[in-house]
């Protein structure tokens, strides 16, 4: 399977056990996207790519997972809203997938919000707890 | 109608913000507070100074209340933006070397209907021309400003902006902060703003300020290229507010562009020609639409309401935020 992967936001939002995560879907083709000033996880790196370069990513892949960044976002503007239906997973934290989510996505989280989801999201701390197991994660790949 | 007087002050302490305080606390309808804002490069106290003993001892006579604050030194629309924000009523600004008759600030609130925004009368420097000129429509801009001249013949008239001192209602417009510290055209751009907004501006030939302007000194006194940066910006913001374009605002995230762009085709159409002032262009670049940089933005709008988050708490809002972006655009 292809999965392309989104890993990294305002710390508050990135999913603590993305190496873990990783290695237990080492039997799959793994496309990691984002910027150069990011950690590379995966050897398949694209970075800096336009958005109409994601989304051909995306339309080509079995499956993304990301966690609450732009990623969601551009899928919808870009694919969904233009009838190519390609749901991923998204990895919530302390963001609400009802405020920030779409409903066709799996939002796997663990419903640990925090307060004031709309202040400025900068200098929170990320929370570990507020994340799903790596586990909840590879079932609903399954699934 | 709770009426706070400013003064906005500079290098003037011990000329003629003494006598300007004096013709605001003789005035025949008081105002219920009076603010002055300090931009002296130097901070004093002058409450050792007896002049100002005797001033304040009047205001507490004639139960007016007063602050004084010491200002940002920005220029005085840094200061007028801080009064406009305050929560305040209805403000009357004075310049620091103006001295208004004492009937002028009932004439004023006199003239302050319900649909009206702002009311100045004449703020001259003499009376050495007795005949009025101008027409302060936006189209003469550049030429005299009826407000100069001591003609006291005349009904109170519907304009399109007013200078210098003049009665307002607070926080139904903002004033322009990209404007240097000499703030050319602040009254301008403040007055024809409200205008914009649907409110009527008007000028009254039936009370007189003097305006005892000095050669140097003041919180105007600057360079002439300041002046210039101001008129350039003036001018870029005149064309923006005639040309009956919709400005959006996008000084958020990446991902909060995309949900914007999801309610686009609906915007353009509610809206007809738009501007979209943003930080990511290219999520835009295939749409047919301009987009500016929030800088450029800055200069003819304070683009801080605009943020959708902002918009989010103050409106306490609990739903998608591309519900928020239909709620402050559709």
């Amino acid at each position: 399977m292809k999965i392309v992967i989104s890993a990294y936001s305002w710390k508050a939002k990135v999913y603590p056990h993305w190496e873990e995560l990783i290695e237990r879907l080492s039997g799959h083709s793994i496309v990691q996207i984002g910027l150069k000033s990011e950690k590379q996880l995966v050897e398949d790196f694209r970075t800096n790519l336009t958005y109409k370069e994601i989304s051909e990513v995306i339309k080509t892949s079995d499956l993304w997972i990301s966690v609450d960044n732009f990623l969601p976002h551009l899928v919808d503007n870009m694919l969904v809203k233009n009838g190519i239906s390609k749901p991923g997973i998204v990895l919530w934290g302390q963001s609400d997938p009802r405020l920030f989510g779409y409903n066709y996505n799996s939002n796997l989280t663990m419903g640990k919000y925090r307060k004031d989801q709309y202040m400025w999201w900068k200098d929170v701390e990320q929370k570990v707890d507020c994340f799903v197991s790596v586990d909840t994660v590879i079932n609903t790949i399954t699934k | 109608m709770h009426i706070t007087a400013t003064v906005s002050t500079k290098g003037r302490t011990h000329t003629t913000l003494p006598l300007c305080l004096m013709a605001i606390v003789l005035q025949t309808r008081k105002p219920d507070k009076i603010i002055v804002f300090d931009d002296n490069e130097e901070m004093e106290d002058v409450r050792t100074d007896p002049q100002y003993q005797a001033i304040f001892r009047m205001m507490d006579i004639y139960g007016i209340q007063y602050q004084w604050i010491y200002g940002d030194k920005k220029g005085q629309h840094y200061n007028h933006d801080k009064a406009n924000k305050m929560c305040l009523d209805v403000i009357w600004r004075v310049d620091d070397d103006e001295i208004p008759e004492s009937n002028v600030l009932f004439i004023l609130q006199a003239g302050l209907r319900p649909e009206v925004g702002a009311i100045g009368g004449i703020v001259c420097l003499d009376k050495s021309d007795m005949k009025r000129k101008g027409d302060n429509k936006i189209e003469t801009i550049d030429g005299p400003n009826m407000q100069w001249y001591y003609d006291r013949t005349g009904s109170p008239i519907e304009v399109d902006h007013l200078y210098s001192s003049f009665l307002y209602r607070a926080n139904k417009h903002d004033y322009n902060l990209s404007l240097s510290k000499v703030a050319h055209r602040e009254e301008t751009m403040f007055t024809y703003g409200l205008k914009k907004k649907g409110w009527k501006i008007i000028f009254t030939p039936d009370c007189v300020t003097l305006h005892l302007r000095q050669d140097t000194g003041g919180i105007r006194d600057g360079v002439i290229e300041l002046f210039e940066h101001d008129e350039k910006i003036f001018r870029k913001w005149l064309w923006y507010v005639n040309s009956g374009e919709k400005l959006i605002v996008l000084n958020c995230g990446l991902g909060d562009h995309f949900m914007f762009r999801s309610i686009l085709n609906d915007v353009k159409e509610k809206y007809g020609k738009i501007t979209i002032a943003c930080c990511y262009p290219e999520v835009f670049k295939d749409d047919g639409v301009q987009t500016i940089s929030i800088n450029e933005a800055n200069e003819v709008e304070n683009t801080d309401k605009y943020n959708v988050y902002h918009w989010c708490v103050e409106n306490n809002w609990d739903n998608h935020l591309i519900d928020a972006y239909k709620k402050m655009y559709l």
